[in-house]
């Protein structure tokens, strides 16, 4: 079918005709699921994060045999879409599909958030991990990180370098900090604006995303000094971590499918399976690669100690980053 | 054999493209755009949003072409509320709406509304040519532009603004600022410090555009039309002939057309403001050039022609940095980046030399989405112009329905209809105090880009403000700056002076 | 004694002083930082000083200069029309549009001066049956139809 909005359309006239004829009651004595899934995603369509939150939902329809529904609920960085997941009912028909390392950044990123990450959701599924990404203009002269490292401790704080994401921030910092360059930082709203400034020679190194990092360095305009993953990962294995290049860090990205604090076991059991599924397959290890991450297969229980744990690291980064709470 | 490429290329464009099923796709694309874009309360940018999940379950070039479709039906669409109704859906209708609306206003809707879409075929005709021709090196050109370049360009686009009012300029040039101050309310992007959000989070990227446009153009307008003492009538032509421009009329806008046309392929591969500053680049030199300049804000046919082609060439051209280096240059372009990601492929270079009938018969699309906009549009014109026949105190709550829908639709936050309650007092205030809203709502969308080059700039060359003149690109953007302003505050400084002698002789 | 000559012009006056004072007012506490590495606050604060500035000369003038007298404000249109958006605004989440949809139109309808009561109620009921159609069926947007969320 071509038309899916017509599909939708359809389908929500059909379960509101059989929600009038059972009427209200019935709906929760059905098993779950018994209507359209809701995924949210924290970014506009058409977006980076769109695109996966859009894929999964494809296979997870697939898996599953029922309508999943993306809604996309773009600003404040995912904190607009977070609070709507958190204020959701707990029926495991809204599921969050977003980055867990940006739920965990919360507290370190807010003064007063609308709500308490470490009692607001919990992982379903984790979906994938992935790294941050040191960067050179291709044009310039350093090979490897020690090359970069040497060159900038000369230039001092004549240095400067490009950051667009809090993650980047972070580990532009922990780069200094470990080792003991001052370069300056610059700051842009997306890792894109910056390409401008790098190619003009104005910026000596960057801190980006891996997307957009493996899309410079596949256009052959820049190349990739390190990743700031504590292990290589399946995805590029031939790209050299920080810490094996003597710069101790090991920051990560992971997605995951989250849900309100008490979702109902049973369905949140189902949503387990089928992510878990939809993780395994063949496909998605190939479009994770491409946005250079792996496939990331824990238990709930693993995830939500992890969105634990990752909430105090955060309070640690933040303090190296000089991240003031807003 | 350069040209021979070119003419190469774009017939494998065509072949792949102009199937009979491909230009189905345009046509409905096309037709529900506009349809979307035409409501009151959806501009471009969320009609797009909302129509682009349609387009994943087709192959990559049909989704491409109805996408291409879908984008140019909504800007259109856009175009025609602002000239209608006064209620610009994104940033570059703001300049149609002022000569638009008030040519409505005197029965010329339908030849607005015609010279809109004539001058925006045109353009895209011409903005086409352009990507074919010049993309990669314009992509080149585009690369040259840093930060303090991109500092001089709003410099100069906010001098230009200053044209956009037709009263006094002291005036404009605060609305101006305030509209800046208004842009930098949100989440600071270099410290992350939010700034006048007043503990809201819906404010914290910002002031939304819509509900900002939707206060102060349409609400106002809505709040004027019923202060009057009698209700509203447009005058409304019936005769069918009328819809149409006079040959009188063409040659008005033949000119500011083409002009608008060259200015918009320019600035519309720039990334950041490029397409927004090209309508109204194009308006104040229309202005500057004409011989009676203070027929512009009364419903003058070029303040219409020139701005439209300009925006269209640039909607056109602004696919030059997507195409060719993977970066989207607006916020449509990310769309349509995603939609290409969607589709499975990586936007950039490569696409060119891997999948030309897919390069190519995007360009192609451009083309055929254009024509299938005039197809389309120009018997709908009719249409629209009915509407206005419409009793007032029908449409005026249609109106006030939509708007408010669309910005909740557009982000589920009731807030955002509290902001625009709050913008539309204010833009009350302003008109019984003889402020103009659109050069603020044009210093509200270059101020954070502004800033945010500024500070970097800044912050590269360790505080040295000489950075802005050494660079060759930016000391030429302040250069035509200056000489801008001048142009702009001489005659009303002499007016001024005037004025002043008047009162004591 | 001074005399306001243009009381349009003054009024404007007003509006950009004020504008002005709340912005330094409330972006008071943000750091100023310096040209090198410009603080969040920097930019606000040259801007609401800019507005001042362009506001006291304005208002000078208007002490000179003869202009336009102010047209009455008129609460009415405005009100209503706000009421009726808050309205809208405000019901939708609690119980859905169809029903906040009709009591918006039912509102605003009366910022009109020919307002009639069963005009009303049928472009009420035709404009939010409308709007769901479009929106909700046809777009497939997800807005709160009968009941809130």
């Amino acid at each position: 079918m071509k038309f899916s909005f017509l599909k939708r359309t359809l389908g929500a006239a059909l379960l509101g005709a059989s929600a009038l004829i059972g009427g209200q009651g019935s709906a929760q004595a059905q098993a779950y699921p018994n209507q359209d899934i809701r995924f949210v995603c924290a970014f506009p369509p058409g977006s980076g994060a769109d695109v996966i939150v859009r894929y999964m939902a494809n296979a997870v329809q697939k898996i599953s045999g029922h309508t999943i529904v993306v809604e996309n609920k773009p600003g404040a960085a995912g904190l607009i879409a977070t609070e709507y997941v958190v204020r959701a009912k707990p029926d495991g028909y809204t599921i969050f599909v977003h980055a867990g390392s940006a739920v965990s950044n919360i507290p370190a990123l807010y003064a007063k958030p609308p709500f308490d990450a470490r009692k607001a959701l919990e992982v379903a599924a984790t979906i994938n991990r992935q790294p941050f990404m040191i960067l050179v203009d291709a044009k310039s002269p350093y090979k490897t990180l020690a090359e970069l490292t040497d060159a900038m401790k000369k230039k001092g704080d004549k240095a400067s370098y490009a950051t667009a994401a809090t993650t980047g921030k972070v580990m532009g910092e922990i780069y200094k900090a470990r080792t003991g360059i001052t370069a300056v930082e610059v700051e842009y709203k997306t890792a894109p604006d910056s390409i401008n400034d790098m190619l003009s020679g104005r910026l000596d190194y960057a801190s980006h995303d891996p997307v957009f990092a493996l899309a410079q360095e596949r256009e052959g305009r820049m190349r990739i000094l390190g990743v700031s993953t504590a292990e290589r990962l399946a995805a590029n294995p031939d790209m050299k971590t920080m810490k094996e290049q003597g710069v101790d860090m090991d920051l990560t990205g992971w997605w995951a499918a989250m849900v309100p604090i008490g979702t109902d076991k049973a369905a949140k059991a189902k949503i387990t399976e089928w992510f878990q599924k939809a993780v395994a397959m063949p496909e998605t290890k190939e479009f994770l690669n491409k946005f250079g991450g792996d496939q990331l297969q824990e238990s709930p229980e693993e995830a939500d100690k992890r969105l634990l744990k990752d909430i105090d690291l955060w309070i640690e980064y933040a303090k190296i980053a000089k991240i003031v709470p807003q | 054999m350069m040209d021979l490429h070119i003419l190469d290329n774009l017939a494998t464009g065509f072949v792949a493209a102009a199937s009979l099923q491909n230009i189905g796709f345009a046509l409905i694309g096309c037709l529900l755009g506009t349809l979307i874009g035409v409501l009151p309360g959806i501009g471009p940018i969320p009609a797009i949003a909302m129509l682009l999940p349609i387009t994943f379950g087709l192959d990559p070039l049909s989704s491409l072409i109805m996408l291409a479709g879908i984008y140019y039906g909504a800007a259109y669409g856009g175009s025609t509320t602002s000239i209608l109704v006064n209620i610009p859906g994104e940033a570059s209708s703001i300049v149609t709406a002022i000569d638009g609306h008030q040519m409505a206003k005197q029965g010329k809707a339908g030849l607005a509304l015609s010279v809109s879409a004539l001058g925006s075929f045109f353009a895209g005709c011409v903005g086409t040519v352009f990507v074919a021709a010049f993309g990669p090196p314009l992509a080149t050109l585009a690369q040259e532009f840093n930060s303090p370049d991109y500092f001089a360009l709003m410099v100069l686009g906010l001098a230009m603004a200053v044209m956009l009012a037709h009263g006094s300029v002291l005036k404009a040039v605060g609305m101006v600022f305030i509209g800046l101050l208004l842009g930098l309310a949100g989440t600071d992007v270099n410290s992350g410090t939010q700034r006048y959000t007043f503990g809201i989070t819906f404010l914290f990227d910002g002031i939304d555009f819509l509900p900002l446009v939707i206060g102060l153009f349409g609400i106002v307008e809505i709040v004027r039309n019923l202060e009057m003492k009698e209700a509203p009538r447009m005058t409304v032509v019936a005769r069918f002939r009328d819809l149409w421009p006079r040959l009188a009329d063409l040659k008005d806008a033949v000119k500011p057309a083409l002009r608008g046309t060259f200015l918009g392929s320019l600035l519309g591969i720039l990334p950041g403001g490029g397409a927004v500053l090209a309508s109204f680049a194009s308006y104040t030199m229309e202005k500057k050039l004409a011989k009676d300049p203070s027929r512009f804000g009364k419903g003058a046919i070029e303040g219409v022609a020139g701005p439209e082609s300009a925006n269209n060439a640039a909607a056109q051209t602004s696919f030059i940095p997507l195409l060719t280096l993977g970066l989207p240059s607006n916020p449509v372009m990310a769309l349509m980046m995603g939609a290409l990601m969607i589709q499975g492929l990586q936007p950039g270079a490569a696409i060119m030399t891997k999948q030309p009938d897919l390069f190519w018969g995007l360009v192609a699309s451009m083309w055929i989405g254009n024509l299938m906009l005039v197809v389309l549009n120009l018997p709908l014109i009719g249409i629209w112009v009915k509407l206005l026949s419409v009793p007032y105190r029908l449409l005026f709550p249609a109106i006030l329905l939509f708007c408010v829908v669309g910005i909740y639709a557009t982000n589920s936050s009731p807030g955002q209809i509290g902001l625009m309650a709050v913008f539309s007092v204010f833009g009350y205030i302003l008109v019984k105090f003889g402020c103009e809203p659109a050069p603020m709502v044009l210093g509200f969308i270059l101020g954070p880009l502004m800033e945010e080059n500024l500070r970097r700039s800044l912050v590269l060359s360790r505080g040295d403000p000489i950075i802005f003149l050494e660079r060759p690109i930016s000391a030429t953007l302040l250069v035509i700056t200056v000489i801008v302003f001048g142009l702009i505050v001489l005659p009303a400084f002499r007016r001024g002076r005037e004025q002043a002698f008047q009162e004591e002789g | 004694m001074v005399r306001i000559k243009s009381p349009q012009d003054f009024g404007a006056a007003l509006v950009f002083i004020l504008f002005g004072l709340g912005g330094i007012y409330f972006g008071y506490d943000l750091r100023w930082g310096s040209a090198a590495r410009m603080g969040p606050g920097y930019f606000p604060l040259v801007l609401s000083g800019c507005i001042i500035a362009i506001g006291v000369v304005i208002g000078a003038r208007a002490l000179i200069f003869d202009g336009p007298s102010v047209e009455r404000f008129q609460i009415r249109p405005l009100g209503l029309l706000i009421i009726a958006s808050l309205i809208f605004g405000y019901l939708i989440e609690e119980i859905g549009l169809a029903i906040s949809g009709v009591l918006m139109i039912l509102v605003a309808t009366y910022a009109g001066r020919e307002a009639r009561l069963k005009e009303a109620v049928i472009l009420a009921l035709a404009l939010t049956a409308f709007s769901i159609i479009v929106f909700v069926w046809a777009l497939g947007q997800s807005l709160p139809v009968w009941t809130g969320r």
